[in-house]
C-alpha cells in the first residue's frame, strides 16, 4: 500500500525543489541588487564581477551586496536551526523564536550595545544570550523530553518577558522611540561587510557540523530511546542543540529577531514528504534563504522615501498564511490536549475574598499615591487625585475585561494556552484601532470602539474559519502566527503612515497615559456588559469545559454556545483595547491565577480572574509611570515584564 | 423483542417502546457507518449493543441518545420525534456516559455531579433544594459519599467511572446510555460497575443501553442484545436466543463457540483466541 506521503514525495522530487529554489534565489538576488534608488543600472550588475571603479559599483559593494548576503545567511541559519531543533526535540513547534533563543540573543545584544560600558563582540553576546534563552525555556518546559505544547508554552513565556525587557531597555536608553521598531522587528541594513565577515565563519562551521550529523539526526527523529538503542549518545543531542543556537545567534547578529522562518520552512519541507536529513537540511537552508530574501525585497520595495520597513515585520506578516498552509497539510503528531493548571488545595471563599479585597485596596491606594514621586500628605494627594483617578478606573475596567475575555476564550476552546494575545484577537483590535485613528476617529468615540470591535471579530473569523481549530495545539500555533502577523501589520502601518511613533507604539503596547473621565464613561458600558454576560454564562462555561459530547448530553447546544462565548470574548477585548490599547499577558494569566486560587467552577473563577486582571493592570500602570518618571513605560511592557515571570512560576509550580 | 422469564416484574407491563428507531442511516465520507438500522428499546430493560470494531455501535448509540443526528431515518423518544426536541428537553430524559470522557483539571466529585443538574436548572438560578437532593441521591447510589471532596484526578479508574455515572444519575434520566463503560477498568472495577448498573436497573427501573465488548458480560447483564455488523443490525433479542456460534462467528469474523455455563447453565462464549495453532501454551505435556 502506498501512503499519501510517498505519493507526494514522488510528485515533488527533492531535486526539482532544490533547482527551483536555486533559480528563485538567483533571480531574487539580482532584483535585490538592482532595487532601491535608480543609481544602479542592469549593466552595473552584469559588470559587477569585474569590479569597475564606478559609483554604482561602490553602492553594490558596500551596501547592497552585504545586505543581500546577510539576508541569505539569516534565512539559511534560521531554517537550519529550526530543522535541527525540531528533530532533536521531536517537536514540530520547536524553532529558534519559539524556544526563546532568538529573543535571548536579542536581549543580550541590546544589553551589550546599550548598557555595557565595554565592547562585546555581537556574535559572542547573541550566542550567549541564545543559550541562556534556550536553557531557560528547557528548564521551564521540562527538559529535552518535554511534551511539545509545554515546551512551546514555556518558550513563549520566556520570549515575551525577554522581549519586554529588551523594549524597556531600548525605551530607557534611546530617546527616539522609533528605535524600538528598529531594534525589535528585524532589520537587515548593513554598513559594509563587517558583520557578515565576522559571522560568516561561525555559520560555515555550524553548517559543516550539521552536515556531518545528518545521519544521526535521522536516528534522533525516531525518538530518543530508539536513537540511544542505535548508538546515538546524549553528546550528539547536545552538540546539535548547541550548533542550532550558534546559527540562531548568527542570524540575530546579522538581522535582529526575525521569526517564523525557523518554524515554517523546515515544517513545510517535511510536510511535502521529505524526511531524510541529507535532503531536509539543504532544502530548508535554501528555502529559508529564499523566504528571507523575498521578504527583504518586499520590505525595500515598500520602504519609500526614508520610511524603513523592517524585514522582520514583512516575514511576520507572512507568518499566519504560512502557518495556515503548514497546519492544513503537514502532519503534526503527538498532540495531546493540554490541561489547565490546577491545585489540590484551594483557598476558602472567606480568606480568598479577604485577600483579594486587601490586595485590591492596597493597589488602589498606592496607585493613587505613586507617580512621579510619592504623594504622602493629603494636599499632595488631592493635587494629583483628578489626574490619577480616571487612569486608575480605566486600568481596572480594562483589566477586568481582558481577564473575562481570557476566561471565556479558555472555556470556549478548552485550551489553557488561549488568551486575547495568543489568539491574535487583541492584535486585530489594535490594528483596527490604529486604522480608526488614521481615519480621524477620536479614541473613546463610539465609531472608534465599533471599528476596534470589528478588528477583534475579523481576527476571530480569521482564526476559526480555516478549520485548523480541531486540535488545541494547532489553534494556538495558528493564533500566535496570526497575532504576530497582525502586530507586524500594525508596525508597517505605523512606519508607512509616519504616525507619531512614540504615541502609536505606546498605544500598541497598551498605556493609560492621559486618560480622563470621558474615557472612563466610554468604558463603563463595556464593563457593565461584562458583568451581565459573566453572570448569565457561568453555568454554561462549567458545562462547556466537560467536552463536546458530555456537554451536549447535558443539554447544551455546544456549537452555538461556543460561538456565543467566543464572540463575547471578542467584544470584551474590543472594549479593553479601545480604551487602553493592546495590553498583553493579563487575559492569558488572570484565568490561570484565578483557577489556582478558586478551583475550576466559573462562578468563582470569573470574579477572581476579573479582580486579578484589574490588579495586574493597575500595578503595571503604576510601575510604568513611576519607574522612569517623568517618562513612561507603557503598561503593556510592564505587564509582560511582571506577567511572564509569574507565568513561568506557575508552570514551574505545576511540575513540582 | 422477546421477554425473558428471569425478570417477572418486567413481564407484567409491556409498554410501548421507549426509543424507536426506523431506517436510521449515518454516512461518514460516503461510507455508511449505520445502514438502515431499525431498533426498538423497551423501557426498564438493559440493552447491549454488540459488534466488531467499526460496526457502527457507537454511532448508533450516539443517534439513539440524540448526540448525533442521523442522515436519514426517524428516531422517537417516548413517541416524540427526537429531531423536534431541544437539547435540554432530551437531556432531562436521557443521560449519556461517553467513552473515556475528559476530566477537567481540578474538579472534585461533587462539582462534577453538580453539572448533571444543568438541564434542570432554569437560567440564572443557583442550585435549589431538589437539585441538592438529586445530587445526594446520585453520590449515594454510586457509593462515593466518602470521596465527594476528592479531586477526580486523584481517583482510581473505577472510582472516576462511578463519579461520571453519578453525574449522569444527577440528571435524573429515564434512560442511561453508556459507551464501552468497562473498557479501561480492571476486572474488579468492571464487576463493580456492572453490579451498580444492574442495581440501578432492577431497583429504580432505569432503562440502560450500553455498548459492551465482552460477550460474557452481555450474557450476564443484558436483557436484550442488538448485534451489529458493518452498520447493519444483524439481529435483536435476548442474548440466549441470538448468541449462537454461527451468528457470533459471522458478526465478529472469528471462531466463537457457545457452551452452557458450568455453574449457571446460561450460554457462555468461548473465543478461539489463537486459531488453529496446535502448539498452544500448556498443550505439550
Amino acid at each position: 500500500m502506498r501512503s499519501a506521503t510517498t505519493q507526494l514525495s514522488s510528485a515533488v522530487s527533492p531535486r526539482l525543489l532544490f533547482s527551483l529554489g536555486l533559480v528563485l534565489l538567483v533571480l531574487l538576488s539580482i532584483v535585490a541588487l538592482k532595487q532601491g534608488g535608480s543609481l544602479v543600472a542592469w549593466s552595473d550588475i552584469v559588470a559587477a564581477p569585474l569590479r569597475p571603479e564606478t559609483l554604482a559599483q561602490a553602492i553594490i559593494e558596500t551596501v547592497r551586496a552585504p545586505r543581500l548576503v546577510a539576508a541569505i545567511l539569516v534565512g539559511l541559519c534560521l531554517a537550519v536551526a529550526g530543522a535541527v531543533m525540531q528533530t532533536v526535540l521531536r517537536n514540530p513547534l520547536a524553532a529558534p523564536d519559539i524556544l526563546a533563543v532568538t529573543t535571548g540573543a536579542q536581549l543580550a545584544l541590546v544589553i551589550a550595545t546599550l548598557l555595557l560600558p565595554f565592547y562585546v563582540p555581537g556574535l559572542a553576546a547573541t550566542v550567549f544570550g541564545g543559550l541562556l534563552g534556550g536553557l531557560a525555556c528547557l528548564m521551564l518546559g521540562g527538559g529535552l523530553r518535554a511534551p511539545p505544547v509545554r515546551l512551546a508554552l514555556a518558550g513563549i513565556a520566556v520570549s515575551l518577558s525577554f522581549a519586554a525587557i529588551s523594549s524597556a531597555i531600548v525605551l530607557m536608553a534611546d530617546d527616539r522611540a522609533s528605535g524600538i521598531v528598529l531594534w525589535s522587528a528585524g532589520i537587515l541594513d548593513q554598513t559594509g561587510w563587517m558583520k557578515v565577515v565576522t559571522v560568516g565563519p561561525a555559520v560555515f562551521a555550524g553548517l559543516v557540523v550539521v552536515g556531518v550529523m545528518a545521519r544521526s539526526l535521522d536516528l534522533l527523529g525516531l525518538g530518543e530511546d530508539s536513537a540511544r538503542g542505535l548508538g546515538v549518545t546524549r553528546t550528539v543531542t547536545m552538540l546539535a542543540l548547541g550548533v542550532s543556537v550558534v546559527l540562531a545567534g548568527s542570524a540575530v547578529t546579522l538581522g535582529g529577531p526575525i521569526g517564523f522562518v525557523g518554524l515554517a520552512v523546515p515544517n513545510l519541507v517535511r510536510g511535502i514528504g521529505i524526511t531524510r536529513h541529507r535532503q531536509v537540511i539543504p532544502l530548508s537552508a535554501l528555502w529559508g534563504a529564499v523566504a528571507v530574501l523575498s521578504a527583504d525585497v518586499m520590505a525595500q520595495w515598500l520602504s519609500a522615501e526614508g520610511a524603513a520597513i523592517p524585514t522582520g515585520a514583512i516575514v511576520a506578516c507572512l507568518g499566519a498564511p504560512a502557518m495556515l498552509v503548514l497546519l492544513r497539510f503537514a502532519r503534526i503528531g503527538g498532540e495531546k490536549r493540554p490541561r489547565p493548571l490546577s491545585t489540590g488545595s484551594r483557598a476558602p471563599t472567606g480568606i480568598l475574598l479577604a485577600v483579594l479585597l486587601s490586595v485590591g485596596a492596597l493597589t488602589i491606594a498606592s496607585s493613587l499615591a505613586v507617580g512621579d514621586g510619592i504623594a504622602t500628605t493629603l494636599p499632595q494627594l488631592a493635587a494629583v487625585f483628578d489626574l490619577r483617578v480616571p487612569r486608575l478606573l480605566v486600568a481596572m475596567g480594562a483589566g477586568m475585561l481582558l481577564a473575562g475575555a481570557g476566561v471565556f476564550l479558555q472555556a470556549a476552546t478548552r485550551n489553557p494556552l488561549c488568551g486575547p494575545e495568543t489568539l491574535g484577537l487583541a492584535q486585530g483590535a489594535a490594528l483596527f484601532s490604529l486604522l480608526a485613528l488614521l481615519g480621524g476617529l477620536s479614541p473613546g468615540s463610539l465609531g472608534f470602539q465599533l471599528v476596534t470591535a470589528a478588528g477583534a471579530f475579523v481576527a476571530l473569523v480569521g482564526l476559526f474559519c480555516f478549520g485548523v481549530h480541531r486540535t488545541p495545539e494547532r489553534l494556538v500555533l495558528y493564533g500566535i502566527a496570526l497575532a504576530a502577523s497582525l502586530a507586524a501589520c500594525s508596525t508597517i502601518v505605523v512606519v508607512e503612515a509616519r504616525l507619531q511613533t512614540t504615541e502609536a507604539l505606546s498605544w500598541l503596547a497598551g498605556s493609560t497615559h492621559a486618560r480622563g473621565m470621558d474615557d472612563v464613561s466610554a468604558l463603563m458600558p463595556w464593563v457593565a456588559f461584562l458583568f451581565v454576560a459573566a453572570t448569565s454564562f457561568c453555568s454554561r462555561l462549567d458545562v462547556l469545559v466537560l467536552g463536546d459530547d458530555t456537554a451536549r448530553a447535558l443539554g447544551l447546544e455546544t456549537g452555538r454556545a461556543r460561538f456565543a462565548v467566543a464572540a463575547l470574548a471578542a467584544t470584551f477585548i474590543a472594549g479593553a483595547v479601545s480604551s487602553i490599547g493592546a495590553i498583553g499577558f493579563v487575559g492569558l494569566l488572570a484565568p490561570h491565577g484565578a483557577r489556582l486560587l478558586a478551583g475550576p467552577k466559573h462562578a468563582r473563577v470569573l470574579p477572581v480572574a476579573m479582580a486579578i486582571g484589574a490588579i495586574l493592570v493597575v500595578v503595571a500602570d503604576m510601575v510604568g509611570r513611576s519607574i522612569i518618571a517623568p517618562r513612561e513605560l507603557p503598561a503593556g511592557i510592564v505587564t509582560a515584564l511582571v506577567g511572564a515571570p509569574i507565568f513561568a512560576l506557575l508552570l514551574h509550580r505545576r511540575r513540582a | 423483542m422477546s421477554i425473558t422469564a428471569k425478570a417477572p416484574q418486567h413481564a407484567a407491563n409491556i409498554q410501548p417502546a421507549m426509543i424507536e428507531a426506523t431506517d436510521v442511516s449515518v454516512v461518514f465520507n460516503g461510507v455508511p457507518a449505520v445502514d438502515r438500522a431499525s431498533v426498538a428499546i423497551s423501557p426498564g430493560r438493559i440493552t447491549a449493543i454488540c459488534g466488531a470494531n467499526g460496526s457502527g455501535k457507537s454511532t448508533l448509540l450516539k443517534c439513539l441518545s440524540g448526540l448525533e443526528a442521523p442522515d436519514s431515518g426517524d428516531i422517537r423518544l417516548a413517541g416524540q420525534r427526537l429531531a423536534g426536541l431541544s437539547r435540554r428537553q432530551i437531556a432531562t430524559q436521557v443521560a449519556v456516559l461517553g467513552q473515556n470522557p475528559e476530566t477537567p483539571a481540578g474538579l472534585n466529585v461533587e462539582e462534577l455531579v453538580e453539572q448533571g443538574r444543568y438541564p434542570h436548572r432554569p437560567w440564572l438560578t443557583r442550585l435549589r433544594a431538589n437539585d441538592r437532593e438529586a445530587i445526594e441521591r446520585a453520590i449515594d447510589a454510586v457509593d462515593l459519599k466518602d470521596m465527594r471532596q476528592r479531586q477526580l484526578a486523584s481517583l482510581s479508574g473505577g472510582e472516576r467511572q462511578r463519579a461520571w455515572v453519578a453525574m449522569a444519575l444527577a440528571q435524573e434520566p429515564r434512560i442511561l446510555f453508556l459507551d464501552e463503560p468497562t473498557s479501561f477498568l480492571d476486572v474488579r472495577h468492571q464487576a463493580e460497575l456492572l453490579t451498580l448498573l444492574r442495581r440501578l436497573n432492577r431497583q429504580d427501573g432505569l432503562t440502560i443501553i450500553a455498548v459492551l465488548h465482552d460477550l460474557n458480560q452481555v450474557i450476564e447483564i443484558a436483557d436484550d442484545v442488538i448485534l451489529m455488523k458493518k452498520g447493519r443490525v444483524l439481529s435483536t433479542g435476548a442474548p440466549a436466543d441470538i448468541f449462537t456460534p454461527l451468528s457470533l462467528s459471522h458478526a465478529f469474523g472469528c471462531k466463537v463457540d457457545v457452551i452452557p455455563h458450568p455453574h449457571t447453565g446460561r450460554p457462555f462464549c468461548l473465543i478461539d483466541w489463537v486459531g488453529d495453532d496446535r502448539d498452544r501454551a500448556g498443550d505439550q505435556r
